[in-house]
């Protein structure tokens, strides 16, 4: 009865909101929503494709996460290691006519590590700017604290706001517009907050008049309501397309479907510091000390995890499997490292070797409205454990009860998911496994590998680099620190006429939506 | 008649016998009430018998299987995959082995032959004609016992020591326990070298069991599923109910006896957790206390107990001028021995018909909260979690991994609805005929 209201009132929403889209407007349905529309609050997909509309970046990132012109038309490293310099575009202009130069860009990154209450800033992205220096209105230098190769990959995901706002803006003051001007192509419309957001074009707009006149993101949560909202031609778009109807969509005459692999990495982070692990006991109960600080262990559960199966009976073919941090085509992917063939016979062996042949209870948990069937995959991986002795009980919660008991490492083994958004591994390797790191959510150190990341870290020269971030992946996946199991597929649906540019960042833009 | 006669300077308007007969009598002239008894008596045996009547324990991860997800209803479990593992060796009889090869083959078994593998020897001139062949072939899992080995491609005119030709062609079929020992004696024609090949296969992929009304995305049979469910559900349902009616009806009947600030405060109590929506409530305390069997109960006592308590005292208010109570005070009996012995069981027909409703009431709830995601565990599913996993193949073509608990709560619910109606019909002296 619960499932006829939910359904019942999505229609409700539905037809409320409806009203037959015009030629030149976009309605795009989405899976999540915003937590603020401030650019800088806090660096999450949902937020930072809102931005996009409205704001532009130093530089584009193409759907393939590599850097092109944008706000600057040109980037160098000059002969100083530690100093870069920018030439910007000089037709470029707010939304409310202020022109747009270098100063605004020296404002934007102070502003990003300073706004008020905010979670998790973009701050990670300009951790390694030493000064941004404004050398005249159209060129901009920005001092790095160490040779810093990833410098333009960094900026270029970290919008641009005007300086015109002050610093002590607070992040709601974007919510009702007042402060919502950026360079973007779309300009601010309307925030009304669990429902939607609206934009018009920009006719100004430097990179040429936008593709639509006026965007409409929605916010559908329900998986089944967004995709009949797409079928009634409630809205033109949607994302996040859930797996289970892929299939139904692509039969149908009506919807184009697009798909690309994403930057985001699912993986099972392990305990492998405790002492005695919180959430793993023997199997009548007494504590045992923590299995998983046994490499053997943490093989066994690596063996006894079928990535195939996650991949086509979970995900339902709308996964890749993943042996590491990136998948091929992306910075520091290995294509050394075998992909685990599950086997059980040799992880009962390894299980048994460590002194655990009979297995132990564990808990593992997983979030129940973050990534693609989160939870159904926690169940899956639990029955996968279940096969080598292990006694598997399932706990899933909300993302925002999760993150905070992650982030004080109250899990033993935990289903987290991470994309790039430099589009190579170092932006993964070093938050997640890099020594007393916040995301290092099983406390995992190891010297030849952070000594190798410091390496790729610290060079700007591009072979060297790659070469230094492959050895680290390999060293860390050799010590199952982490159990990567697949990157996600973004995919999103159309209707008929329309097709979007799938990203791999996962991002929904308007400009990304063609007309064929 | 004697028996009401006697009865009838007791406290209580009639003995329990007739009182039961009467009711029973007049329940039984409502034929959908008796319907739905029979009805929700089934309901209860499965849920009471779920463990001995379900084909597989959907909370044991170790029974379900992942491979079998998203069944129609009515499709067979067949046994697993079995893995099988080919070894084989040559030696001279009494030897070293003079070639050793070994192949690990992955299949459905029952498909035709697995593996094959070839090992070429030269036999030494002069050696004996008779090798030792060591093999060895086992198959992963104990549901797929290895049922043959072939043996192809020997030199014409070989022999085996155990086994049987074929007669046509040159295949040695052999039993798993014809392995042991197995000794091959070459014709004196024999060339110099000479290669065979192993294989083994499987038995059939047997069935196992019927997923009767299907499977959900994990692979769990949603017949046992939904007993499992069913169980869950009524004993939360059911103990949450009791636990409320025993505490609601205590401070109820206390509130009515004493009267005055006692009775004010807590009723102004109950006024206010009456004026919170009941979803509401439980989902704050879910949110606080964390998913859990023993969380759910606790927040469905915590959101019932009111309505007990409201309903005890509006009962035992009526009852508490009556003379039989005035008589029990002059006697000198206890204030909690008039309240538990004389008041109460004047109150108990009301207070049942509501609980038996409530238990529907408490079972939407729990269904409710476990939909939302806050109530029992995910490995763990009643019947309101199995509606919610369902929920995302609602419209991609597997309606009934969310319908048929669907059903089965809807069943549920208007059966004891029923019952709890018609129990009130016949339990209230005002409709009496």
């Amino acid at each position: 009865m619960k499932k006829t209201m939910r359904l019942g009132t999505a229609m409700l929403v539905a037809a409320f909101m409806a009203g037959p889209a015009l030629a030149e407007d976009l309605i795009i349905g989405v899976a999540t929503a915003p937590t603020s529309l401030d650019p800088h609050y806090q660096a999450l997909g949902s937020n930072h494709e809102l931005a996009m509309h409205a704001f532009d970046t130093l530089l584009t990132t193409s759907p393939q996460m590599e850097p092109g012109p944008g706000l600057a038309e040109s980037w160098r490293a000059t002969e100083d290691p530690l100093v870069w310099e920018f030439k910007l575009r000089n037709d470029v202009k707010f939304h409310n006519g202020e022109p747009f130069t270098a100063h605004d860009l020296v404002f934007s990154y102070e502003r990003v590590p300073n706004v008020p209450n905010a979670p998790s800033t973009y701050k990670r992205r300009t951790v390694k700017v030493d000064k941004a220096v404004a050398v005249d209105d159209y060129t901009l230098q920005v001092h790095t604290k160490t040779p810093y190769p990833l410098l333009p990959r960094a900026l270029m995901g970290v919008p641009v706001v005007s300086r015109s706002i002050g610093m002590d803006t607070q992040p709601t003051e974007f919510n009702d517009g007042s402060k919502t001007h950026g360079t973007g192509p779309y300009k601010f419309v309307e925030f009304v907050a669990g429902d939607r957001t609206t934009y018009v074009a920009n006719a100004d707009y430097w990179a040429g008049k936008p593709k639509w006149d006026k965007v409409t993101i929605r916010e559908i949560k329900s998986n089944p309501a967004r995709v009949a909202a797409l079928l009634s031609g409630d809205v033109d778009v949607i994302a996040s397309v859930p797996t289970t109807d892929i299939d139904r969509l692509e039969e149908n005459p009506d919807i184009t479907v697009s798909c690309t692999a994403s930057t985001r990495v699912l993986y099972w982070s392990l305990d492998v510091h405790r002492e005695q692990a919180e959430h793993i006991t023997a199997k009548d109960g007494s504590p045992i000390k923590n299995p998983l600080s046994d490499l053997r262990v943490r093989q066994a559960f690596n063996l006894a995890i079928d990535r195939n199966a996650i991949v086509d009976d979970v995900m339902m073919g709308l996964a890749v499997p993943a042996n590491q941090i990136v998948g091929e085509g992306f910075g520091g992917h290995n294509s050394d490292i075998p992909m685990p063939e599950p086997d059980l016979e040799k992880a009962r062996q390894l299980m048994a070797e460590a002194g655990y042949g009979d297995g132990f209870r564990l808990a593992i948990h997983a979030t129940n409205n973050r990534y693609i069937n989160d939870a159904k995959l926690a169940q899956a991986v639990a029955q996968m454990l279940s096969r080598i002795g292990v006694e598997v009980q399932v706990e899933t919660m909300p993302v925002a009860v999760y993150f905070g008991k992650a982030r004080k490492n109250e899990f033993t083994m935990a289903q987290i998911g991470f994309a790039t958004a430099t589009g190579e591994s170092s932006a993964i390797l070093l938050p997640a496994l890099g020594e007393g790191q916040r995301n290092n959510y099983g406390r995992w150190e190891h010297g030849e590998f952070n000594e190798l990341l410091t390496g790729a870290l610290s060079t700007v020269d591009g072979e060297t680099y790659e070469s230094l971030l492959k050895q680290a992946t390999a060293v860390a996946i050799a010590d199952v620190p982490i159990i990567p199991t697949h990157y996600q597929v973004a995919c999103w649906a159309a209707r008929k006429g329309l097709r979007v540019i799938p990203r791999a960042d996962e991002a929904s833009l308007a400009e990304s939506v063609v007309r064929e | 008649m004697t028996a009401e006669a006697e009865a009838g300077d007791l406290p209580r308007a009639q003995s329990e016998a007739t009182g039961f007969r009467r009711v029973a009598r007049d329940y039984a002239e409502n034929r959908i009430a008796v319907a739905a008894l029979v009805v929700l008596v089934v309901i209860v045996l499965i849920a009471a018998f779920a463990p001995v009547i379900s084909p597989q324990n959907p909370y044991d991860l170790l029974d379900i299987d992942l491979e079998d997800g998203r069944l129609l209803p009515g499709s067979p479990k067949l046994s697993k995959e079995a893995e099988i593992a080919v070894r084989a060796s040559v030696g001279g009889l009494g030897g070293e082995a003079a070639a050793t090869l070994d192949l690990t083959a992955v299949g459905r078994s029952g498909d035709a032959p697995l593996t094959a593998l070839g090992i070429a020897l030269t036999p030494q001139p002069g050696a004996p004609q008779s090798y030792a062949l060591g093999i060895t072939a086992t198959a992963g899992g104990p549901l797929d016992p290895l049922t043959e080995v072939q043996i192809r491609r020997l030199p014409r005119g070989s022999t085996l020591s155990a086994g049987e030709k074929s007669a046509f062609r040159n295949v040695w079929k052999l039993a798993p326990a014809d392995l042991a020992g197995l000794v091959l004696t070459l014709p004196a024609s024999a060339g110099e070298t000479f290669r065979f090949e192993v294989t083994a296969s499987g038995g059939e992929r047997r069935h196992l069991m019927t997923y009767w009304l299907g499977t959900d995305d994990q692979g769990r049979d949603m017949m046992s599923a939904i007993f499992y469910g069913l169980r869950i559900s009524l004993i939360v349902a059911v103990t949450s109910v009791l636990i409320a009616l025993t505490i609601g009806t205590l401070v109820g009947l206390y509130a009515a006896y004493y009267g005055g600030r006692v009775d004010a405060l807590i009723m102004r109590l109950v006024d206010l957790q009456l004026s919170f929506p009941t979803i509401l409530v439980a989902l704050i305390l879910l949110a606080l206390l964390g998913k859990g069997v023993f969380n759910v109960l606790l927040a469905l006592v915590i959101v019932q107990w009111a309505l007990y308590a409201r309903v005890a005292r509006g009962v035992a208010l009526a009852e508490r001028n009556k003379e039989y109570v005035e008589a029990a005070q002059c006697l000198g009996l206890s204030s909690t021995r008039v309240i538990l012995f004389h008041i109460l069981p004047n109150c108990l027909p009301s207070l049942i018909v509501i609980a038996t409703l409530e238990v529907a009431h408490a079972i939407s709830l729990e269904a409710t909260l476990s939909f939302l995601g806050v109530g029992l565990p995910v490995t763990e599913p009643s019947l309101g979690l199995l509606i919610s996993n369902g929920f995302d193949y609602l419209l991609s073509g597997y309606p009934w991994i969310s319908v048929l608990p669907g059903v089965a709560l809807l069943i549920t619910v208007t059966s004891i609805n029923l019952v709890g109606d018609e129990l009130r019909d016949v339990m209230n002296p005002r409709l009496q005929r």
